[in-house]
């Protein structure tokens, strides 16, 4: 069973979701995730889903709760690489994300993090 | 009044299990681009597909996913069957207001097919199994 790899850079988790998920597997990569942050002290999370073909009500609501639980553990979201027929998708089928942050890419993503870093925790 | 007309060339997938689901949705990307659709009406489809397959998986266990292509004349369309021996939905008026709770598929996935598809056709009847009819015209 395929595993999606969590990276690190600085204090910012990626997460590259590169097919689509299904019950265990996205309960599996929720407490990965969680571990991770426990283990590292990321304080940003990075969701990369440009991958995916859709984005579907399960998948939204795998990805919102993610970042909720997340949010818990002192975390903040950014969901990037949304194409625009998925966006289209999520507004047609009033699917709301909670509790995430959108940036267009990777790199919006990281920055994006980085500045609500600073206004939460101050520049160290 | 338009005759339909239903290609006899059919497309059966089986959904037991979730990469069922994704055999299923992949269909519908092939069927679309083969059939010329924009992104954003194969993302609908895919995405309905990927909903109405889960909902078989989820309330019923099993079903099955059927493509096959209509016309109208000139006209022609895609038409996606989803059918299944499971409880049968009892409140069909609720659900298809997407009034369910949000964390129930159920609600969500039927009422947004409806609106992303051109046409969506229910038949159910509780404990004997649902059918659902969805088409996108070119």
């Amino acid at each position: 069973m395929d595993k999606v790899p969590i990276l690190k850079m600085g204090d910012t988790l990626i997460l590259a979701i590169q097919v689509e998920l299904h019950d265990k597997m996205a309960i599996r990569l929720q407490e990965d995730i969680l571990k991770e942050i426990h283990d590292t002290g990321a304080r940003g999370l990075v969701i990369d889903v440009s991958a995916l073909e859709v984005v579907d009500s399960f998948m939204g609501r795998v990805l919102s709760d993610t970042a909720s639980m997340a949010g818990i553990m002192g975390v903040e979201t950014a969901l990037v690489g949304i194409r625009p027929e998925i966006a289209i998708t999520l507004q047609e089928m009033g699917l709301e994300l909670k509790g995430v942050h959108f940036a267009l890419n990777l790199e919006k993503g990281m920055e994006l993090l980085q500045n609500i870093g600073e206004i939460f925790y101050g520049e160290d | 009044m338009a005759v339909i007309k239903r290609d006899k060339d059919l497309k059966f997938i089986r959904i037991e299990e979730g990469h069922h689901v994704d055999m299923a949705r992949r269909a519908a990307i092939e069927y679309a681009r083969m059939m010329g659709f924009g992104e954003v009406q194969t993302a609908f489809m895919a995405t309905s597909v990927s909903e109405l397959a889960k909902n078989i998986l989820v309330h019923a266990g099993s079903g099955t996913v059927i493509f096959r292509i209509l016309s109208v004349g000139e006209k022609r369309g895609l038409e996606i069957v989803f059918a299944d021996r499971g409880p049968g939905i009892d409140d069909l008026a609720r659900v298809l207001r997407g009034g369910y709770s949000t964390s129930s598929t159920l609600g969500i996935g039927l009422s947004g097919s409806g609106r992303m598809m051109d046409e969506l056709e229910i038949k159910t009847e509780p404990g004997k199994g649902t059918t659902i009819w969805i088409r996108k015209w070119l």
